[in-house]
């Protein structure tokens, strides 16, 4: 579990707690657990259409050129680095909740994508990510002909 | 926290009376916050917020950050996963007689609400110059 970084000083007195969790995770070799630890697991939300798939993700402070996305068959991985806050130099913390570091996220979704014809865009904070479905994948309805009673 | 700001939770009466609805969820969002000898800075995380439904008010030395969430058109499909869902964001702040609440300035870019709340000059951190003996 990534805990957020909550600290009033620029001290974090749960940093040894998680590095003990992960020294933990790799002992019992959790992959998923080692992955969730060394990155911050941004929220996101998967749409499903006939022709398409249609990923959000919450990043706000993020900007596109920031973001890497790459498929591979049906799976989806969006990494990139949430920036966290500007802090000018004679700024002093009174209160950090904001994440900050690397993020990856991995989704497999229930179909194949083009990834020639992918999109991504950002609207207020939110990564809108749009991957078509092969013309060939799509499902087709078959014509049910009726056969005559005779 | 710094005694010139303070958090403050909204009542329930401030919340029903907010004309969002008491059927939204209500979210806390995260927050930032840094002191400089002039002034203290906010970052506010509202992702999914339009700049029109994001609310910033000052009234009787509380600040109060307010946003309803847009959920993006996804007309004609169907959810597989879902993380987060559409709400209200809320935060309140207490302010001390050391702001100067006239001048606070807000910037909302990238899912990111920036306040800047001045301190009243005369409580501004001063260099002494010293004086070579």
């Amino acid at each position: 579990m990534l805990m957020p970084t909550m600290s009033a000083f620029g001290f974090d007195p749960f940093a040894e707690l998680r590095r003990l969790e992960r020294d933990m995770d790799r002992l019992f070799g959790s992959v998923l657990a080692e992955e969730e630890a060394e990155f911050v697991v941004p929220a996101l939300n998967v749409y499903l259409a006939d022709d398409k798939a249609r990923v959000i993700v919450r990043l706000p402070g993020v900007k596109l050129e920031d973001v890497d996305l790459s498929t591979t068959g049906n799976r989806l991985t969006i990494r990139g680095e949430l920036p966290g806050s500007t802090v000018r130099d004679d700024a002093v913390w009174l209160r950090r909740e904001r994440v900050a570091g690397p993020f990856s996220r991995t989704v497999d979704l229930p179909f194949q994508v083009d990834a020639e014809k992918a999109e991504a865009r950002f609207e207020n904070g939110l990564l809108i990510i749009d991957l078509p479905r092969p013309e060939k994948d799509r499902p087709h309805r078959i014509e049910i002909r009726k056969v005559e009673d005779k | 926290m710094a005694r010139a700001l303070t958090e403050a939770r909204a009542t329930a009466l401030e919340r029903a009376g907010n004309g969002f609805g008491a059927d939204m969820s209500l979210f806390e969002p995260r927050a930032d916050i840094m002191e400089t000898g002039d002034a203290f800075l906010l970052q506010i995380e509202v992702p999914a917020v339009r700049p029109e439904d994001l609310d910033v008010m000052v009234e009787r030395n509380v600040l109060t950050v307010r946003g309803r969430t847009s959920a993006v058109d996804t007309e004609g499909m169907t959810p597989l996963y879902t993380e987060f869902e559409t709400g209200l964001y809320e935060r309140v702040f207490k302010l001390s007689e050391d702001i100067d609440q006239d001048r606070i300035e807000a910037r909302h870019r990238d899912g990111l609400l920036a306040l800047v709340l001045p301190k009243k000059a005369d409580v501004r951190a001063r260099r002494i110059a010293i004086n070579k003996a």
